[in-house]
C-alpha cells in the first residue's frame, strides 16, 4: 500500500482525527512487504518483533491453510500494542518477551519451544484463576487469534466469508461445510 | 456577534433535533404542508454515502475489535457502553472530551451528535406499552398519573409501525400488545427448545424480538429507497440497504420529499426565545459550533426532540421574566425524574447438543421474554414493577479459543469448526420516577460555546438494586430449568443509570401544571406552542424499549399541533 493511499484509507475510516501513532503505524505497513523481514515497527524493537512473529506462527501455524506469519499477525499486534494498550500492559508484554529471550527461545528445537510455551500457558491459567491481571501469554494468544481470524488471509482461508448473506436460514451442519464469517 | 433577522429565518415549525423523534416530527409536520426547519447540533451524515465503515471487512479496520487509547480518552462516556467507539463507530459517537458533562453522581451518557442522532445506532427493539403501563403510577401511587391511556396512543402506534416497519410474531398477549407486523425473524433450534421449556416448566412466555428491520419491505418502504434486511448484523454502522429504520433512512427522506423541510447542521440551540407580549415562544437562538456565529430563527410552533437531557437543558437555559428558572418550569420538574432501563445484569450458559444445527445469516435480533414480575398473581417480595429479558442462542466461534488451553495445528483446526451453543440474556428493568434523580445546569461552568454545562445527580435506588438481583437470579433459574450447563449470572457493578440509553422523564407529561411540565398533547402547560415529544415527555418508564412510544407520541402531537394551527388556536 502506497503511503498516500494508506493515509487516504485511514482518513476515510476515522473521519477527521487521525492519531500520530495510527498514521505512523500505517506508514510502517506501507513499507512492510512481508512479516518478519526486519523492524517495521515503532513499539516492538527488531528482536521483540521477530520473536512475536515466530510465537504467532507457533500458535497459528501454516497447515492446509496459511499461518499467522502470512496473515501478518505480528504487525497487527505491534499496532494494537502501540495504539490500544497502556504502559502497564505494554510492560507486562515486553517483560514476558524478555523472559523468553533469556531462555534463548528462538535457538531451541520446536519440541522444546512447545514445552516452554506450555509452561507459560500453565502459569497464565493459574494467574487467571487467582486474579484478573493480564499476563504476556494471555495477551499474545488473544491478539494472535484476533489478528489471524480477523485478517483477510485467515477469514478467506478458514471460513466462508459472506459480507452480504441476504438471508437468515436454519440449516443442518454437514461435514465439509465451513463456518460463515460476516 | 451578528444576529441575522430576515425572511428566510421564518418557518411554520422548528424541530430541535433530527434523531428518533425529530425525524418523525419533521416528516409529519412537513407532510401536512408546514414549512419546517430541522436544527441538528452535530455534523451532517448523509444516508448511505457517509456510512464510511458500513461495508468495511474486519481486516479493513486497523485495530479490528480493539479500542484505541485515543478513543478511550476522548469518548470517555460513550465507551462505558461496551467500548462502543472502536474503529467502526468512533467517528459517529460524540467526543465527550469536547462535549463534557459533570457527574455529581455518575451518569452514563451515550451520545451521537450527527444527522439522525442515536436512531442510527439504536438496538431497534420496538414494543408497544400495555394498558397497565399507563395506569400503574395512579394505581400504585408512584410519581404522577399519565394524562393518557393506551387507547389514546394505540392508533398512533399502528400509524408509526406501518411507516417504520416492525418485524415480529403476533401473540395476542395483554402484557405485550401486538404491533402491525412484518414477518418475524426465525428462532434457531435451541431457542425453539428454550421457548417450549419455559412455557412447560415455568409458564413464561418467549417470543422473537420485535425489531425495526425490514424482513419484507412494503411498497412505501421501497419508495423511500429502503430494501430488505440482508442479515449482515452491522446495523450500528448505518445500513447501505436501508434495512433497518433510522431517521436517516426513513423520516428525513420522507420529509425531504415534501420540499417543505430545511435542515441545518452544526447548530446548537442556546435557548428558546419567549415573547412576553404573546406569552408564546417566538423562535430559537442557535450558535454555530464551527463558526461560533449566532443566529435566530422564528416559527409558530417548536418541537423539542433533542433527546431527554438536551431538551431539558434547553428549557432550563431559556430564562425570561415570565420563566426565571427555565421555560415551562413553573413546577420545578424540568430536569427531574430521570429514568432509564436497568442494563448489564443477566446470565449465560452453554448447551449440550444441537451440534448438527447451524444458521446462515447473522440475525440482528434476539428473543424477547416479556415481564412476568408483579403481573397477575406474581408478587416480588422486595421491589415494584418488573423487567423483560433479551437474548438468545448462538454457536461459539473462534474466540472460544481464548478460554481454552492449547495452540498449534490441531488447536487452529478446531477453532475453524463451530463450537457448542451458548445461551445468554440480560434484563431491561423499569426504573421509577424520583424527583431527586435529576440533571441541572451548572451555575458557573460553561462549555466552549458559553452554554452552561449539564450536571447529573442521579443513581439507582433500593428498588432498582433489589430488581437487579432478581433479574440475575431469575435468569439463572430459567437457564437451569431449560437444562443448560455452566450457568453463570452477572450483575455488573460499574453500571450507572443512563447506560440503558433510554434516558427519559425530564419534562414529564401530566394533568396538573403544578407537578408536570407538559399536558396530554405534549405542550408546555404555560407555553402552548412548544411541544416536547422525545423521551423527556415520559411520566413512567415501563420496561420495554421506548423509541416506538416516543415516535407514536410525536406523530400524535404533530397531528394535534397542525389542527391547532389550522383552527388558529396556536
Amino acid at each position: 500500500m502506497k503511503r498516500r493511499i494508506a493515509i487516504k484509507y485511514v482518513s476515510s475510516i476515522m473521519g477527521l482525527a487521525i492519531s500520530g501513532s495510527t498514521l505512523s503505524a500505517l506508514n510502517r505497513f506501507s513499507g512492510l512487504k512481508q512479516s518478519g523481514e526486519g523492524n517495521p515497527n515503532h513499539f516492538l524493537n527488531i528482536e521483540q518483533y521477530q520473536l512475536v512473529d515466530e510465537l504467532t506462527e507457533i500458535i497459528i501455524p501454516a497447515t492446509k491453510t496459511p499461518g499467522a506469519k502470512e496473515a501478518k499477525v505480528a504487525a497487527f499486534i505491534d499496532l494494537v500494542l502501540a495504539d490500544c494498550y497502556g504502559e502497564k500492559e505494554k510492560k507486562i508484554f515486553t517483560d514476558g518477551l524478555q523472559q523468553l529471550m533469556n531462555y534463548k527461545f528462538l535457538t531451541h528445537s520446536s519440541v522444546k519451544q512447545k514445552e516452554i510455551l506450555e509452561n507459560m500457558e500453565r502459569e497464565s491459567m493459574i494467574t487467571r484463576n487467582v486474579s484478573n491481571e493480564m499476563d504476556c501469554w494471555r495477551m499474545l494468544k488473544e491478539l494472535t487469534l484476533l489478528g489471524y481470524f480477523s485478517s483477510e488471509v485467515g477469514i478467506k482461508s478458514c471460513f466462508d466469508y459472506q459480507p452480504v448473506p441476504g438471508k437468515l436460514e436454519n440449516v443442518k451442519w454437514e461435514n465439509g461445510m465451513k463456518m460463515i464469517a460476516y | 456577534m451578528e444576529i441575522l433577522k430576515n425572511k428566510s429565518n421564518r418557518f411554520d415549525a422548528i424541530v430541535i433535533g433530527s434523531g428518533m423523534t425529530g425525524g418523525i416530527a419533521a416528516k409529519e409536520l412537513s407532510e401536512k404542508g408546514l414549512k419546517v426547519l430541522v436544527v441538528e447540533r452535530g455534523r451532517e451524515v448523509k444516508h448511505v454515502e457517509d456510512y464510511d465503515t458500513a461495508t468495511k471487512a474486519p481486516w479493513e479496520l486497523p485495530h479490528r475489535d480493539k479500542l484505541t487509547l485515543r478513543s478511550a480518552e476522548e469518548r470517555w462516556a460513550n465507551n462505558r457502553f461496551n467500548n462502543m467507539a472502536k474503529d467502526d463507530l468512533e467517528q459517529f459517537m460524540t467526543n465527550d472530551k469536547e462535549n463534557p458533562y459533570i457527574e455529581k453522581r455518575p451518569f452514563d451518557w451515550i451520545r451521537a451528535y450527527h444527522t439522525g442522532g442515536k436512531s442510527m445506532h439504536w438496538g431497534r427493539q420496538s414494543y408497544r406499552w400495555n394498558e397497565n403501563d399507563f395506569e400503574a403510577n395512579a394505581k400504585e401511587g408512584i410519581g404522577i398519573d399519565w394524562p393518557i391511556r393506551y387507547a389514546d396512543l394505540a392508533p398512533w402506534y399502528t400509524y408509526v409501525e406501518k411507516f417504520v416497519g416492525i418485524s415480529g410474531q403476533k401473540e395476542n398477549w395483554d402484557i405485550l400488545p401486538d404491533s402491525h407486523f412484518l414477518p418475524p425473524m426465525p428462532m434457531n433450534a435451541p431457542e425453539k427448545y428454550f421457548k417450549n421449556k419455559m412455557m412447560e416448566k415455568m409458564g413464561r412466555k418467549v417470543t422473537i424480538g420485535r425489531i425495526a428491520n425490514l424482513t419484507k419491505p412494503e411498497p412505501h418502504h421501497l419508495s423511500l429507497g429502503r430494501s430488505a434486511c440482508q442479515y449482515r448484523n452491522k446495523c450500528a454502522r448505518g445500513c447501505p440497504f436501508g434495512g433497518y429504520y433510522s431517521s436517516l433512512a426513513g423520516a428525513l427522506p420522507a420529509a425531504d420529499k415534501t420540499g417543505n423541510m430545511t435542515i441545518i447542521h452544526d447548530s446548537i440551540v442556546q435557548e428558546i426565545i419567549f415573547d412576553d407580549q404573546s406569552q408564546k415562544a417566538k423562535g430559537i437562538r442557535i450558535i454555530n459550533s464551527v463558526t461560533s456565529e449566532v443566529m435566530e430563527y422564528y416559527s409558530k410552533i417548536i418541537f423539542m426532540n433533542a433527546g431527554a437531557m438536551n431538551t431539558a437543558a434547553i428549557l432550563l437555559n431559556s430564562t425570561s421574566n415570565r420563566f426565571p428558572t427555565g421555560l415551562g418550569n413553573d413546577s420545578d420538574q424540568v430536569g427531574r425524574n430521570i429514568m432509564d432501563h436497568q442494563l448489564g445484569v443477566g446470565a449465560n450458559a452453554t448447551i449440550d447438543g444441537f451440534l448438527d444445527d447451524y444458521v446462515i445469516g447473522s440475525r440482528p435480533n434476539a428473543l424477547y421474554i416479556p415481564r412476568f414480575r408483579n403481573t397477575g398473581s406474581d408478587k416480588a417480595k422486595n421491589f415494584m414493577r418488573g423487567y423483560g429479558y433479551q437474548g438468545g442462542a448462538s454457536r461459539k466461534g473462534w474466540s472460544r479459543g481464548n478460554g481454552m488451553t492449547g495452540f498449534g495445528a490441531d488447536f487452529k483446526e478446531e477453532l475453524t469448526q463451530p463450537g457448542e451453543w451458548s445461551f445468554g440474556f440480560g434484563g431491561f428493568g423499569e426504573i421509577l420516577p424520583d424527583p431527586n434523580n435529576r440533571m441541572f445546569l451548572d451555575p458557573v461552568k460553561k462549555d466552549k460555546w458559553g452554554i452552561p454545562m449539564i450536571v447529573f445527580d442521579a443513581s439507582f435506588n433500593d428498588n432498582d438494586l433489589a430488581m437487579r438481583q432478581d433479574i440475575m437470579e431469575n435468569a439463572m433459574e430459567m437457564l437451569e430449568a431449560a437444562g443448560f450447563k455452566q450457568v453463570t449470572g452477572y450483575n455488573r457493578k460499574e453500571v450507572h443509570i443512563g447506560l440503558g440509553i433510554h434516558e427519559m422523564g425530564t419534562a414529564r407529561m401530566g394533568n396538573d401544571p403544578k407537578s408536570s411540565v407538559i399536558n396530554k398533547f405534549n405542550q408546555l402547560h404555560a407555553c402552548k406552542n412548544v411541544f416536547v415529544t422525545d423521551g423527556a415527555a415520559m411520566t413512567s418508564a415501563s420496561c420495554v424499549n421506548p423509541s416506538l412510544t416516543y415516535m407514536a407520541l410525536t406523530a400524535r402531537a404533530a397531528d394535534y399541533a397542525f389542527r391547532g394551527l389550522k383552527n388558529r388556536e396556536l
